[in-house]
């Protein structure tokens, strides 16, 4: 176990050490380019080069590591992010040729009276600071790349309300995490225009897709994480002035320098993901918020899978058509659906954290699993089991409650201790509606250190470490439930042989 | 007026393609010892299971004593208390001990105090000889002793009626011993009891009345004397001497006589009659059908039926056959005569008026063939 993990982390750091020629632009127009899903990019990337196969990636980190392993001849995207790329040291990519046309951001609001209010204030925020100069002070700050780039805390007053707004920090340095906290540019434009105008502001990390549908649905006021203005998502938004203009470009693979030995690499990984910025923190908060999750939700899907059955056990024929129904509809819908549907529609109004939307539909989901369990094990009972008590007389509810769930619990419990693990890893998806669980924190961190694989080899530890524990209660309470450990007292309770 | 336990009245079970019971009524007295017998598919656990309503009836009412077991109304739970079960299959539960899993009921729905049931529970395990596995759990009990571990759960609850349901069935040859001694100690005690069994002695050493099950219903009712030495109806006289049967059809003069024969021998080789007298049967067969009957009948409607005791190793042929009325013995096929009469004594002719097939002979198969008739021949 240890050894083959081991063997991954070197193939992979090998990989990397690897120099490679350069590519040239006649490569990259037959070959393939990297690039987001409906940006200003892609736009460039299809006009310059028809012939080339457009492939889309997620984050940085994963374009970075598909050119590295020739999964990809190039990638398309602002020259600020491939700067801070090869600044952060991976000095393996280059910027090939001219610029391919223009990318710009902006801040997105919602359609609403509100929104069209703030955008208003937002836009006449960024035309002063354009001609007080405060503008290019934070532009200078945050992209010249120098390490002096922290987001001085600015004590909000809100004297004319919260705002509620959504980011994915994981483009470096326009919005990113840095401390547990977030920074870059647009954070810094955030917290000055909320100075200025009067506005505390409450931030809620989620991904690029869960934020603006959560702005286009009138969850949040703001989402802000380097939103290009696309006419298609006019139609959903007030999009503010541009905040930032800059090049789109091709980068490619370059023969770059030699890097660093085995050893010293390892070290260097080690010291960015955790260490550098305090990034253990995200971690353990990560970690934190999925044990939460699941441990919340093995309880209550538990003890509402147990209510469940027992309501089934009444025989009523409507009640247990909906709770068969029911069962049916949950476990054969897609988790992300079914949390998107908890996240957006059913707490769409309510102003409640992900991590209690998550905690209520893994409960509930939980809790089906639960009840077929149990409704399983308990069918599967000899029949006589249950013959034998009615006919000594029990009704057909202490034959359930003192016959046939205790023996029904033991049976379920092998299936339970594993659907306990399959929800643990279910809680990988939390993300999509702004948790910042262990997963997100991985996605975090490859965003800030372009490192494509270690973090998710760190999480994985993590996660093997917290199977591990659950199994360990899960058994402890499995030697529990076996009646043949009771001891003498407890049988003999009330009675002196 | 005589008091009585349990009173059935016109009970009927059926199923949406067979009606195993179509019209039961019985009346049990206090202290009666009914075993129920019969072959199986003739609804003699599903009358006990309809009792206790662990099956419900389709039609037809059941009393224990005043109370209306079949009524709606009827607290089911309460008369299931005074009723004890004894399955097949034990049914104890695994996830208790011995004592738990005869105190559990008698705690909890009489509102014995724990110490009393426990007493109790001793006591009675004492005397089926099992005071040692009172903390035992039943996988650690062989099927005997798991077997009188649920009479005694039974008996904890003081029924008025107890059913049994094949208490024996599904125990090894060498452990049904210790039940059904379990079973007569508890018979001796005067509780009222209802047993369907397949063991013919268990039934005649404890029971005071045996019921018959057959055709739907109670085919036949009696005291064990009666029903066991003295059965008044065919089928009981079938059943009691275990009598396995076979019927041969011939309905038209050119049948097939070897297949006859197939089936012959298989019958007597399932059920292991010795090869003398299967040789002897299938001579029998070919001479009586083939050599006497046939030539004489243009449409010919024989029924050749064996019947074989498995107790008495007895063997008998009925042979019914159309026609005028002819004694098989007024054949003028001499030959055919004498080999039969030396494998079989002709017992009984007799015509029966208006069936379709008026004659009937009786043949009863001789054990050893009569040497001396063999030899004239």
């Amino acid at each position: 176990m240890k050894a083959a993990l081991l063997w991954i982390i070197f193939l992979f750091f090998a990989n990397t050490c690897l120099a490679t020629p350069l590519t040239t632009e006649d490569e990259v127009a037959h070959g393939r380019i990297g690039t987001w899903p409906g940006s200003l990019a892609e736009e460039c990337a299809r006009k310059s080069f028809p012939q080339a196969e457009i492939v889309y990636l997620d984050t940085l980190a994963d374009m970075a590591q598909n050119l590295r392993q020739k999964k990809i001849d190039a990638f398309a995207m602002n020259r600020l992010f491939v700067d801070e790329l090869i600044s952060s040291g991976q000095s393996d990519v280059e910027i090939l040729g001219d610029a391919l046309g223009k990318t710009g951001f902006s801040f997105v609001f919602t359609d609403s009276e509100k929104g069209k209010k703030l955008c208003r204030e937002f836009n006449a925020f960024l035309e002063e600071s354009r001609k007080n100069g405060n503008l290019s002070k934070w532009q200078q700050k945050w992209f010249s790349g120098d390490d002096e780039r922290v987001l001085e805390k600015i004590t909000l007053t809100g004297e004319n309300g919260t705002l509620t707004a959504v980011t994915n920090p994981s483009l470096p340095p326009i919005i990113y995490m840095q401390n547990n906290e977030i920074a870059g540019y647009e954070a810094e434009l955030m917290q000055q225009f909320c100075a200025a105008y009067g506005y505390d502001f409450q931030v809620t990390v989620a991904t690029f897709e869960t934020g603006m549908a959560g702005v286009s649905t009138g969850k949040f006021d703001i989402g802000f994480c380097s939103v290009e203005i696309r006419p298609e998502r006019a139609k959903h938004f007030q999009f503010s002035d541009k905040t930032w203009e800059a090049d789109c470009v091709l980068a490619v693979r370059s023969d770059g320098s030699a890097g660093p030995g085995i050893i010293a690499t390892l070290k260097q990984t080690f010291h960015d993901i955790f260490l550098r910025e305090n990034r253990w923190k995200l971690f353990v908060s990560g970690l934190f918020t999925t044990v939460l999750i699941t441990f919340v939700s093995v309880c209550l899907g538990t003890l509402l899978g147990f209510a469940k059955c027992l309501l089934y056990q009444e025989n009523n024929r409507y009640l247990n058509a909906l709770l068969n129904l029911l069962s049916r509809l949950f476990a054969g819908m897609p988790i992300v659906v079914l949390l998107m549907i908890f996240y957006y529609i059913i707490f769409g109004k309510v102003d409640v954290s992900g991590t209690f939307v998550a905690v209520a539909a893994f409960s509930i989901l939980f809790g089906f699993s639960v009840f077929e369990m149990l409704r399983n094990s308990t069918n599967n009972l000899p029949q006589g089991q249950r013959e034998g008590a009615l006919a000594l007389g029990f009704s057909e509810r202490q034959v359930f409650l003192r016959f046939l769930l205790p023996q029904a619990v033991r049976q379920a419990f092998p299936t339970y201790q594993m659907e306990i693990v399959g929800l643990l890893k279910s809680t990988a998806i939390v993300g999509y509606i702004a948790v910042q669980d262990l997963t997100k924190m991985a996605d975090i961190i490859r965003a800030q250190t372009f490192d494509a694989f270690a973090p998710l080899v760190a999480i994985t530890i993590l996660y093997l470490a917290f199977v591990w524990l659950l199994h360990k209660i899960t058994n402890y309470i499995l030697g529990k439930l076996n009646p043949k450990r009771r001891s003498q007292k407890e049988i003999l309770r009330g009675v002196t042989p | 007026m005589t008091e009585y336990l349990l009173k059935i009245e016109h009970l009927q079970k059926a199923y949406k393609e067979v009606i195993p019971l179509k019209d039961v009524n019985l009346t049990v007295s206090p202290g009666e010892i009914i075993s129920i017998i019969g072959p199986s598919g003739t609804g003699k656990s599903t009358l006990l299971r309809m009792i206790n309503r662990l099956e419900d009836a389709t039609a037809g009412k059941i009393y224990l004593r005043d109370m209306e077991i079949t009524s709606p109304d009827c607290d089911i739970s309460q008369a299931r208390q005074k009723i004890g079960m004894i399955f097949q299959s034990f049914n104890l539960f695994p996830h208790l001990t011995v004592a738990e899993n005869i105190m559990a009921a008698p705690v909890a729905l009489k509102k014995r105090p724990r110490q009393e049931a426990y007493d109790k529970a001793k006591e009675l395990l004492a005397s089926v000889g099992l005071a040692d596995k009172t903390f035992s759990y039943p996988d650690e009990l062989s099927g005997g002793q798991q077997q009188r571990v649920a009479i005694v759960r039974a008996l904890a609850m003081e029924p008025q009626l107890l059913l049994l349901d094949e208490p024996t069935s599904a125990l090894d040859p060498t452990m049904t011993g210790e039940v059904e001694a379990v079973i007569r100690k508890v018979a001796g005690s005067g509780v009222t009891m209802m047993m369907v069994t397949h063991s013919m002695e268990l039934a005649q050493r404890v029971s005071s009345r045996i019921l018959y099950m057959d055709e739907g219903g109670i085919y036949e009712d009696g005291t064990p004397q009666e029903i066991f030495s003295n059965p008044k109806r065919e089928r009981t006289r079938q059943f009691v001497g275990q009598m396995k049967v076979l019927e041969i059809n011939i309905d038209s003069p050119d049948f097939e006589f070897y297949g006859c024969n197939a089936a012959l021998e298989s019958f007597c080789r399932k059920n292991e009659i010795a090869t003398s007298v299967m040789h002897a049967l299938m001579i029998l067969f070919e001479e009586t059908c083939a050599q006497i009957l046939l030539p004489r009948l243009k449409e010919p409607k024989i029924r050749w039926r064996l019947e074989y005791s498995v107790k008495s190793e007895q063997t008998m042929i009925w042979l019914e056959y159309n026609g005028e009325p002819f004694d098989i013995r007024q054949s003028d096929n001499d030959l055919s005569l004498k080999l039969i009469r030396g494998l079989a004594e002709i017992a009984e002719y007799e015509v029966r008026e208006g069936t379709e097939r008026s004659n009937r002979v009786l043949l009863e198969v001789r054990r050893r063939p009569v040497k001396q008739e063999i030899q004239e021949w």
